[in-house]
């Protein structure tokens, strides 16, 4: 017998048995039915959560308090990303494949100019890319960004430099055109493998939006080679 | 610590939990996290396809019903159907961003790796269809074996309350009685108060 949501509906003999909740309208009756029939493996096993987004929330929830004052439903600025980072990197590495052109590290003034290290940005979120070197000039340390494939952001695209567990990181300002950047002194750039670039709405925050696009680290250039 | 907070931690009662959480309760929302953390992680998981976006999402989503919680009332509807009310709201939120931001070139990208990134996706990517299946999920869970036997043959098997009766072996009133409270505990646990 195929499965009737509607309760005793399909069966004329049965009429008594139609209103078999008076406090229940019938529509709302054969709903629950239609979803239950509807259900599907996927949605009786849950998906466990990272334990990052409890930390995070923790994290809000006492800033708020230590604030003393109730603050605007935002999630932590910036959020542990170390395991999202390798989830999103296997997860995006097809798309990422296709759209990242790798760009040839701008070697022009070898004379005063070592690269250190370079990095390929992969698109976080399927769009765009970019590749990124590190290069020590005359003692200042500087970042190259070549990016590819950005939209027009609606605010602005902003450079961070991450540390490994990206508890901490660095802002080196919004997206330049020229693609150089100065390693603020004081800066280790070893401590902050990570490049991040982050869409960064008009909202007068200065901090790090969490919606980043574009991410890599960097490997070391060795200099035998 | 009140004795709804004691409820909760012992039984993992649902209504007690919601009391608790309108109430304000210092622990509500870690225990509302570990009771529905999974149920909202899994509906922005299945509905946004970043799962950076899916964390951030769920994080707002207990923020938020954490500082609005005086707007949620335990008689209108469940904690789960409010948590999950309120993550549609976010879920579509961010659906809206992203289009904006990314334009018909994300429907390209998406398209091109469905199937490599959305293992658990099912084929229908409603979030309103998403939500009311995961939530009636959830809810059959928490009805009494009885009434979950009762309601199921209902729903699977399509049998009336009188053709139950006769394959429990129960007498039709207890049938019915079941099946009242069942629906009604569903229904309820369906109900998404407005998030505002």
């Amino acid at each position: 017998m195929p499965a009737d949501p509607r309760w005793g509906e399909h069966n004329a003999e049965h009429d008594h048995d139609v209103d078999l909740d008076r406090d229940l309208d019938l529509p709302t009756q054969e709903r629950l039915g239609r979803i239950a029939l509807a259900l599907s493996d996927d949605d009786r096993t849950l998906l466990q959560p990272p334990p990052g987004i409890w930390a995070a929330i923790e994290r809000a929830i006492d800033l708020d308090s230590s604030a003393g004052v109730e603050r605007r439903a935002v999630p932590a600025r910036f959020v542990p990303r170390g395991r999202r980072w390798t989830a999103a990197a296997g997860a995006v590495a097809v798309a990422a494949t296709a759209l990242v052109a790798v760009m040839v590290v701008d070697g022009s003034d070898p004379a005063d100019e070592t690269v250190v290290a370079t990095a390929r940005l992969n698109a976080l979120t399927g769009v765009g890319g970019a590749s990124a070197s590190l290069t020590d000039e005359e003692g200042v340390a500087h970042l190259h960004l070549q990016t590819e494939g950005l939209p027009a952001p609606t605010g602005f695209y902003e450079v961070w430099l991450l540390a490994s567990d990206a508890q901490s990181l660095v802002s080196l300002g919004p997206l330049r055109q020229d693609g150089d950047y100065v390693i603020p002194q004081g800066i280790d750039p070893e401590a902050y493998p990570i490049v991040d670039v982050s869409h960064e709405p008009l909202d007068g925050d200065p901090t790090h939006s969490a919606d980043s696009l574009l991410r890599g680290d960097f490997k070391r250039v060795d200099p035998a080679d | 610590m009140t004795l709804d907070t004691i409820a909760v931690r012992h039984e993992t009662d649902d209504e007690a939990l919601s009391r608790i959480f309108a109430a304000g309760d210092p622990d509500a929302l870690r225990m509302t996290y570990d009771r529905y953390g999974a149920l909202v992680y899994t509906f922005c998981r299945r509905t946004l396809y970043s799962s950076s976006d899916a964390e951030d999402a769920s994080q707002q989503v207990f923020l938020i019903a954490w500082q609005r919680r005086d707007r949620f009332d335990p008689e209108r509807g469940s904690l789960a159907g409010w948590l999950i009310g309120i993550a549609r709201n976010i879920v579509r939120e961010t659906q809206r961003r992203r289009a904006r931001l990314h334009g018909r070139r994300d429907r390209l990208v998406e398209a091109a790796r469905s199937g490599t990134d959305r293992g658990s996706m099912s084929a229908d990517l409603d979030p309103d269809a998403i939500a009311d299946r995961l939530l009636m999920a959830d809810a059959l869970q928490q009805l009494t074996t009885d009434q979950r036997r009762v309601i199921e043959l209902a729903f699977y098997s399509g049998l009336t309350q009188s053709e139950i009766a006769e394959e429990l072996d129960t007498p039709l009133g207890t049938v019915k009685s079941h099946a009242r409270r069942g629906l009604a505990r569903l229904r309820h646990h369906l109900e998404a108060c407005d998030a505002g």
